[in-house]
């Protein structure tokens, strides 16, 4: 055929396709991803064998998807596993995952590193000698399982349910150990959210009823980040990848961030403000954008509740918005640029021009906050909520390129059974003096211990850290080593750590390529789940080999927590008498235990839509499908859901209050995405909240009281903090003011991009790359000091001091010193982790603490010879030692800021060396407990907590009830 | 027109619509998304940039000059406006606009297709697809036939004996390493435009194979040095005879192309010339 009649034959086949609708070409964005292994080619991968050059020889591989468990992104990793010796030879990234797309940052591929770690714990191990005593004993599974199960159940059976407790890490999965807490009947759950993200989460919640941002960043005009590790620690790949896209389509970039972080570095406009005024600087924007009218009115009008507002707190006035934007023109009118600017350090100037940018957005705003300024700073609550309010004012909420609430980008799918709520209260974590605690009190675990006689028979410990990761770690110890408070401490860890050592029992856990879990993460308006998975089993199993427990497949005895828990629950209740038993039995196979293939077969048959069609395009069981590909993108373009209309079928002998909501009496239909949002009350005769009413029609709102943004909080008016119902600023416990002539500001919480906490402290190529943590200085500072980079400088704080190298640098503002919390590992004695550790002598007289470094990393024997060619000697200082517990007295936050005073080290101090006085830091949490307003005076209604607030197990309403009076 | 957009659609992964297309050009089966990745990911990366550009690299100048092109035309061009793909739909695009008796600014968009034919497609693409007939699989070689006789078509009455493209003109020939160093001499063997040569992986291992040398796993550059570093004068031999060979191939496209054909043949000429001199050096 000519190329005449060809050209004729195409055109008259598009336009026949597309006279029907369809879409005649391919998109042009495959091209992106053909450097992947193609999928289709996952059963057998082949590359020449590097080790075998100059030879050509022919390695073939198998490529199985996972998640990785270091950071919270969940990103996706592709194992790729040896056929001739069957272990995982490298780790890439999973093109076929929607949050990461394939990229991964170092702490992905380096999964490998902890997986062979030539110290990593393989079996199961029991104290042998005193607690801390570093004498260990191999035990057998089923002899741990029996004892904790007996110890567990014997608890159960004096009713001392508050005496188990479980506390987490980073979960890395999506409320399945929360659910097995609550099918336990115990308020167990601890988590370490109070000294992570709690403030920000507080500040988010309070005006939209869920508790964290999930910004638009590549469709975003204007990216504004406040942050001292956003977009380069947590989140660093999903959300980098999306903020470099949206700069290379013109996008300007603004960062808030004291110290110049590697996001700054990428800034169109860096502010390094005095730490804790950046809430004064979102003010001044807000106010900016008042004052000239930028804000999007019709957006206010509709979705905040200024109608509440006025009649609470202006009832003389009309209720009309014409009366409320007069007054919010006047309320944030003190918050001029000069203000900011005095409050902040930064030019008034340069924040006017920054607040013009901002206004350019329009509804294309993207906002987040996330520890930094937010878990810094008392009040740092209010960082989140005033930079929301930035947000709320544009109308930049759930829009392309703004600021969603997660849970709409997020999706945690119903499991197979949903537990009952605890009909117990826990003291110990979420205590009456902090009501209005986002998560609990986590870090104040020794204080109320001892406070209120405590006594824990079983706490478990879970990939976390407390004795090296919570301020006041000394605390940690002591209450860790008395018997008579903690009965049996558990350690459930992959890798030793140094709370580890203070565990009665070591129990070896899975990382990312050896456990099972189910995650979902906000990176975009999208909805996705990612499957964790052993990925061993899933490559036995591709090969038509069945395996029953990952034990059979992990190195060691190293178990999956899935399993474990499964077991263990199934082992405490053996008769069902406790209601535990049905909980985890299965349903195919009466009689016998949940297996992990129908607890995640049924989740992916039933409450996944889109992706048992998806499997059966391919001819696969959705589980096989997940085994398979690893992820699923569930929806895309979600859109803001608070402008869903209600469905005719939700709405059923209806009642409205005064401001809108709107209230049914029709059953709510079950939801698969169990993805946790606040749950406002029913009305007075049991209805349930569904919409909201807007300009006539009803709406889906937001899962607050009013159903719309709150602006004005009435949980806070009535829970005691009246003169925080609006968002404000709050003056930071280092605010210049609270700081003596001699005090600097010291940051704590940034993070070093390679690494995560102490999760990673055992993956050679990263510790290769990062090990010291040196204390930034300013260059005036540093003249001031005498001192010069690599000096020893003494960091005193309230309750002790650490000693530190300098790093003088003009990377962060002048009068402000920052250390990252990522160093500083330490071990007793062997065994432990050792290429990230110094070995420590710790000696306590008369409540006088101190840690005294005795050796430092060297190169050892091992089955690894990298072990040999460890060239550093550094592992940081532990400073999180010395800092006394701060907990906001509304958020509950832990604020880590400290005031601090810096002088050259003496002639007796010595590298790492900390010395603390607990018997101040008692003294420093007795003080701040001053600053609470406790449930039995304050709470409006008789309960401990407002419920409608997100607690990851919620007990039962009459658990809720306060205490009667002693 | 739609026939170069639907053969520019078969420059991407293979999708369930690419069988629809390769049964309307009747080109056989569709291909596999092996023999796509194999082609396209590994060994003719199918980016004008890498062709034109004077470092050999993905983006950069080459890149910058045909978004520049659509700039000119006051229409927003795409993240990589240099992909076959993206190039071939423009084309057809420009040719609609041109093709259309009731705009008056036809004529405009007719010379707006000339100049993007003349330069930034005929400059590179013939010298791609000659060379896609050594590596490519059946389906592609059939692919790269019918693109290539549809290209002739569209050229047949343009006039290549003008100007040479400025980025032809201006990019410099192949580095001597005696003056410029071994590392500049290495980058610049790589980059088409200034030695002549497309070398992909296969020629390097062909190289080895017909020298019997190691060839070392790694980017074409470290295979390179590797090769020279064994035997250099055995390498820079080899080199030059391909040059040669190019120089002859680039000719014979003369028919078609014109001056940018010979331009391309006395750039591969001058290639051979200053490796048989550094080959005769090394044997020294």
């Amino acid at each position: 055929m000519s190329i005449k009649d060809l050209n004729k034959r195409v055109s008259a086949a598009r336009a026949d396709t597309e006279s029907r609708g369809e879409t005649f070409y391919p998109g042009p964005s495959r091209i992106h991803l053909a450097a992947f292994p193609p999928k289709e080619r996952w059963d057998d991968w082949v590359e020449l064998d590097s080790k075998a050059w100059p030879k050509r020889v022919e390695k073939r591989y198998m490529l199985v998807p996972t998640t990785c468990f270091n950071c919270e992104s969940a990103c996706g990793l592709l194992a790729y596993i040896d056929k001739d010796s069957g272990q995982v030879r490298k780790f890439e990234g999973n093109p076929e995952h929607p949050g990461s797309r394939g990229r991964n940052c170092a702490k992905g591929p380096a999964t490998l590193n902890q997986v062979t770690d030539p110290d990593r714990i393989l079996h199961p191990l029991r104290r042998a000698g005193g607690r801390g005593e570093g004498k260990w004993e191999r035990v057998e599974w089923d002899e741990v399982l029996d004892d904790l199960a007996s110890r567990i159940r014997t608890a159960m059976e004096e009713n001392r349910h508050n005496e188990i407790m479980y506390h987490v890490g980073r979960p890395g999965e999506d409320g399945f150990t929360e659910r097995m807490m609550a099918a336990w009947g115990c308020d167990a759950h601890n988590s370490h959210t109070n000294i992570c993200s709690s403030g920000a989460r507080a500040g988010y919640q309070f005006w939209c009823g869920i508790d964290r941002p999930s910004p638009d960043h590549a469709r975003a005009k204007v990216i504004f980040l406040v942050s001292a590790h956003l977009e380069t620690g947590h989140y660093f790949n999903p959300h980098a990848q999306r903020v470099m896209e949206a700069k290379k389509n013109g996008a300007k970039l603004i960062v808030l961030d004291t110290r110049l972080s590697n996001t700054a570095s990428h800034a169109d406009y860096w502010l390094a403000p005095q730490p804790g005024s950046e809430a004064a600087i979102h003010l001044a924007i807000a106010n900016f954008l008042i004052e000239n009218q930028l804000y999007n009115r019709d957006f206010v009008r509709r979705w905040w509740n200024w109608q509440e507002f006025l009649a609470s707190e202006h009832p003389s006035l009309e209720p009309t918005f014409a009366n409320f934007e007069k007054l919010l023109g006047s309320l944030y009118e003190d918050y001029t640029f000069e203000y900011a600017a005095q409050e902040s350090g930064i030019d008034a100037k340069v924040l006017e021009e920054v607040a013009a940018v901002v206004a350019t957005a329009g509804t294309r705003l993207a906002t987040h906050s996330w520890r930094s300024a937010a878990a810094g700073n008392e009040g740092g609550w209010q960082v989140s909520r005033t930079l929301f309010l930035i947000s709320a004012l544009l109308g930049a909420v759930a829009t392309p390129g703004g600021t969603y609430p997660n849970a709409w980008n997020k999706y945690v799918p119903r499991p197979i059974r949903l537990p009952r709520h605890p009909e117990h209260w826990n003291e110990l974590t979420w205590p009456l003096e902090y009501p209005l605690a986002m998560n609990e009190l986590s870090f104040l675990l020794p204080h109320l211990m001892r406070e209120q006689q405590g006594h824990l028979e079983v706490y478990f410990s879970r990939v976390y850290n407390p004795v090296w990761t919570n301020p006041d770690g000394f605390s940690w110890m002591e209450m860790l080593t008395d018997e008579a408070r903690v009965a049996c401490h558990v350690a459930l860890t992959p890798t030793w750590n140094e709370t580890a050592f203070y565990a009665d029992y070591v129990l070896p856990m899975g990382h990312s390529s050896e456990r099972h879990d189910i995650h979902s993460y906000e990176t975009h308006d999208g909805q996705w789940i990612a499957l964790r998975q052993p990925v061993l089993r899933a490559a036995r199993e591709r090969q038509g080999q069945p395996v029953d427990d990952t034990r059979q497949v992990n190195p060691g005895e190293v178990w999956e927590e899935n399993e474990f828990w499964l077991e263990l629950s199934w082992r405490i209740d053996p008769d069902g008498s406790l209601g535990i038993r049905s909980f985890v039995e299965s349903k195919s196979h009466p009689g016998q235990r949940l297996g992990i293939d129908e607890f995640y077969g049924y989740i992916f048959d039933n409450s996944v839509p889109g992706l048992p069609a998806a499997a059966a395009k391919e001819d696969l069981t959705p589980l096989a499908y997940m085994r398979r590909y690893g992820a699923f993108q569930i929806t895309e373009d979600v859109g803001p859901i608070y402008e869903s209309p209600v469905e005719s079928t939700e709405l059923e002998d209806l009642e409205e209050d005064s401001y809108g909501r709107v209230y049914t009496r029709a059953e709510a239909p079950i939801a698969l995405n169990v993805v946790p949002t606040g749950t406002p009350a029913n009305d007075p005769e049991g209805r349930r909240p569904v919409g909201v009413r807007i300009d006539g029609e009803v709406l889906r709102g937001f899962p607050t009281p009013s159903g719309k943004l709150e602006f004005y909080s009435s949980t806070l008016a009535s829970w005691g903090w009246q003169e925080f119902a609006l968002p404000t600023y709050i003056k930071s416990h280092v605010h210049p003011e609270n700081l003596a002539a001699d005090q600097k500001v010291l940051i704590s919480t940034f993070r070093l991009p390679v690494h995560i906490h102490t999760r990673s402290a055992n993956a050679k190529w990263l510790d290769e790359i990062a090990h010291s943590n040196p204390l930034w200085l300013h260059r005036q500072d540093a003249e001031e000091l005498a001192v010069r980079t690599g000096d020893l400088v003494r960091v005193e704080t309230a309750i002790g001091h650490f000693v530190v190298k300098a790093w003088v640098t003009e990377g962060i503002r002048p009068g402000v010193v920052a250390c990252s919390h990522h160093m500083g590992r330490w071990r007793l004695r062997d065994p432990g982790q050792r290429q990230l550790t110094s070995t420590v002598d710790i000696q306590e007289t008369d409540q006088q603490w101190s840690l005294r470094r005795t050796g430092g990393v060297r190169p050892y024997d091992s089955d690894d010879p990298d072990t040999k060619r460890i060239w550093w000697t550094d592992s940081g200082v532990h400073q999180n030692l010395t800092f006394p517990v701060h907990p906001d007295p509304v958020s509950g936050m832990h604020c880590w800021h400290q005031a601090v005073h810096i002088e050259k080290a003496t002639p007796e101090d010595r590298y790492g060396d900390v010395s603390v006085d607990i018997e101040k830091s008692r003294e420093v949490f007795k003080r701040w407990l001053e600053k609470t307003r406790s449930a039995t005076t304050h709470s409006p209604d008789g309960t401990r907590r407002p419920q409608w607030l997100i607690r990851p197990v919620k007990p039962t309403k009459q658990a809720y009830k306060l205490p009667a009076k002693q | 027109m739609e026939l170069i957009r639907a053969l520019g659609a078969l420059a991407e992964h293979p999708t369930t619509e690419t069988e629809r297309l390769t049964e309307l050009l009747e080109l056989g089966s569709p291909p596999e998304p092996t023999e796509f990745s194999d082609l396209f990911g590994s060994k003719l990366y199918p980016f004008a940039s890498v062709y034109l550009d004077p470092t050999g690299k993905l983006g950069g100048d080459a890149r910058d000059r045909i978004s520049g092109f659509w700039r000119a035309l006051a229409i927003d061009h795409p993240d990589e406006s240099d992909h076959l793909t993206v190039m071939l739909a423009f084309y057809a695009r420009l040719k609609e606009f041109a093709s259309d008796a009731a705009d008056p600014s036809a004529r405009h968009w007719e010379h707006a297709r000339v100049a993007f034919l003349l330069e930034h497609l005929s400059s590179w693409l013939p010298f791609f697809l000659d060379k896609l007939t050594d590596v490519a699989s059946p389906f592609y070689c059939r692919w790269g036939a019918l693109l290539t006789e549809t290209l002739t078509e569209e050229g047949r009455d343009l006039d290549f004996s003008g100007d040479l493209p400025l980025h032809l003109r201006e990019a410099a020939p192949l580095a001597d390493p005696r003056l410029e160093g071994g590392e500049t001499f290495l980058e610049s063997l790589l980059a088409p435009v200034r030695s002549g040569l497309i070398l992909v992986r296969t020629d390097l291992e062909r190289a080895g194979e017909e020298l019997d040398l190691g060839v070392r796993i790694g980017e074409r550059k470290y295979v390179l040095e590797s090769l020279l570093a064994q035997d250099p004068s055995s390498t820079l031999t080899w080199l030059a005879n391909e040059a040669d060979q190019w120089s002859h191939r680039h000719l014979k496209r003369a028919h078609w192309t014109g001056s940018i054909a010979r331009f391309w043949a006395e750039r591969s000429s001058g290639s051979q010339k200053l490796l048989a001199e550094l080959a005769a050096d090394a044997a020294r």
